[in-house]
């Protein structure tokens, strides 16, 4: 019988559920917030509340990876997931780092901090994608 | 960490999938040991001696046994 070559384990499809979830709700939450926000439609503190609102399922995904850490039983996986956000970790602090610099002394233009959090995920897919690759 | 998990599989006619199955762990599990780059924990160690019914020095070797023979 052929062996698959990457198996699923419960955990992995219970954080997928959620980071998919996480991601439809960001999507949803995001497009009337800009609209409200960009068209002036709110002002004062709901703007506040309004602006922090697509961060929330953000703040989700994150904590899934938490979840799925310690919902995770094979212990080989777990180590490999931990690596890949070591990886991640790395690559987004020492972008932020290197562009704080750029920015406040170099002159390169100011960007939201939560492109640190975009980096974060795109290294740590691509540092998924690599582990596999290496199986 | 080498190991004779490969042979002791083969010896039982059982897959990567069939071995990962009685230990509950992965597929990936068993060929990360298997090929030593992961070593396992010393609870799923016991787990594999107790599956293959053989002390963990007879299917794990010890690396510093084996950096003293080499010598």
């Amino acid at each position: 019988m052929a062996e698959s070559f990457c198996t699923v384990t419960p955990a992995q499809r219970r954080h997928s559920r959620r980071v998919l979830l996480a991601g439809i709700a960001y999507a949803i939450i995001l497009i009337p917030t800009v609209y409200l926000i960009r068209h002036g439609m709110v002002a004062g503190p709901w703007r506040m509340i309004l602006a922090v609102l697509p961060a929330l399922p953000l703040i989700g995904m994150f904590g899934s990876y938490a979840k799925y850490l310690s919902e995770e039983t094979d212990e080989y996986i777990r180590t490999t997931v931990i690596n890949q956000i070591l990886a991640a970790t790395t690559v987004a602090m020492v972008c932020a780092v290197v562009w704080g610099f750029l920015a406040d002394l170099g002159g390169a233009p100011q960007i939201a901090t939560y492109w640190i959090a975009i980096v974060w995920v795109a290294a740590q897919g691509a540092s998924a994608l690599f582990a596999k690759a290496r199986r | 960490m080498e190991n004779r998990l490969r042979v002791l599989r083969a010896e039982r006619n059982w897959s990567q999938q069939d071995l990962a199955e009685r230990l509950e762990v992965s597929r990936q599990s068993v060929n990360a040991i298997e090929t030593g780059k992961y070593d396992p924990s010393l609870p799923l160690a016991f787990r594999v001696a107790e599956l293959f019914e053989l002390p963990i020095e007879e299917i794990f070797v010890s690396p510093a046994r084996r950096s003293s023979k080499a010598i």
